[in-house]
């Protein structure tokens, strides 16, 4: 209440006093901006850690294109584009979020961070589907009754459940942080003169997309054609 | 989900009464975001119609790869909000992207370089030479 008394008193340079602004900061631009750069270049050493797993599938790909292209054909394609769907309305809910935090509008804020969850859970909840489906038919690499006689099939299969289960767990990861942050939004826990948090679960739910956006063509897309 | 109302909001002039009333809305201006999403659907639907077209057989994925290139493109733009943000967030990406492209080429230069069909060995040049002299 103080706060909210000083920040009226002052509201001509209310950017110079706001009671948002971390002490160690000369502005909110700064803060703002310290904060996306920090959560950039996370990403960038999430975009090396997804790498890895894109590094091994692009060597294998190479050696061994037929094996990779019967492979890739037994995965649920219609399950991987309707995530993919999802995960793009998930990702434009974040983006209005975001947008929303910035314009200091507190119930859209809840209301798309919910929307941005609800998709998130629904994403998750049709890949364990998908999962099931896939032991179902015996398409894990130590399965005895492996379905495809190519050796480098299980190649394929195990980057499969690697990738996308990297990916869940990140899902996984990103739900938790929106969960907290619609939390917080709701108890009014911080002020959206400093929307930081929201502004770097947006970013982190980005990223998500992004990854996906790779992963679906090279285990979903591949092998259709042939 | 009534909001208490906070000291400052009272006795305001009506323009800043109309604010108000805009911060209560459900949604926030929905373009370009609205726009840009289309657009990401629109792309998707591509990459599936290439991935099936028979006539570009195994290389299809090299299509819907360069197509994901477009929407991660899109959706770092304007969903990560790199189109308003300061220069260094995006080099801070880039420098990801840039690593990556290391990773991948290093890798690759073994792999590429290796004696004999693609595929066909995974012996480095030196171990193809020393069993090409043990067989003579």
């Amino acid at each position: 209440m103080t706060e909210a008394h000083a920040t009226t008193a002052a509201s001509a340079n209310h950017a110079t006093v706001s009671p948002a602004l971390a002490s160690h900061f000369h502005d909110l631009r700064q803060q703002h901006a310290a904060a996306d750069l920090g959560l950039w270049i996370f990403l960038a050493t999430e975009i090396l850690f997804f790498g890895g797993l894109f590094a091994a599938y692009l060597v294998y790909a190479v050696l061994y294109p037929d094996g990779f292209l019967e492979a890739a054909a037994e995965t649920e394609i219609v399950i991987g584009t309707i995530n993919t769907a999802l995960l793009l309305t998930s990702g434009l809910a974040a983006a209005l979020a975001v947008k929303a935090a910035g314009a200091d509008m507190r119930r859209s804020v809840m209301v798309l961070i919910a929307v941005t969850i609800g998709l998130g859970v629904v994403f998750l909840g049709a890949k364990g589907y998908e999962y099931w489906l896939d032991l179902g038919h015996h398409l894990y690499p130590t399965s005895p009754d492996f379905p495809l006689a190519a050796p480098p099939a299980k190649l394929f299969w195990s980057l499969y459940w690697m990738m996308t289960g990297l990916h869940a767990v990140h899902i996984l990861v990103g739900l938790g942080t929106w969960g907290v942050v619609l939390f917080q939004t709701f108890r009014r826990s911080f002020s959206l003169t400093d929307n930081s948090r929201v502004r770097i679960a947006g970013l982190y739910w980005g990223f998500v997309d992004v990854m996906w956006l790779f992963i679906w063509p090279l285990l979903y897309l591949m092998g259709r054609a042939t | 989900m009534s909001l208490p109302k906070t000291p400052q909001r009272t006795g305001r002039a009506p323009d800043a009464e109309r604010q108000h009333a805009d911060r209560r809305a459900l949604l926030p201006p929905l373009m370009p975001e609205l726009g840009v999403f289309v657009a990401l659907f629109a792309l998707a639907a591509t990459s599936v119609l290439v991935a099936f077209w028979s006539a570009l057989g195994g290389l299809a994925i090299l299509a819907c790869l360069a197509i994901a290139v477009v929407m991660a493109a899109l959706v770092m733009i304007f969903f990560m909000h790199l189109r308003s943000a300061m220069a260094v967030m995006t080099l801070a990406g880039l420098a990801g992207v840039v690593w990556l492209a290391i990773l991948f080429g290093l890798t690759m230069a073994d792999y590429l370089t290796r004696p004999g069909n693609l595929g066909a060995t995974m012996q480095t040049p030196a171990q193809a030479e020393s069993e090409a002299e043990a067989a003579n």
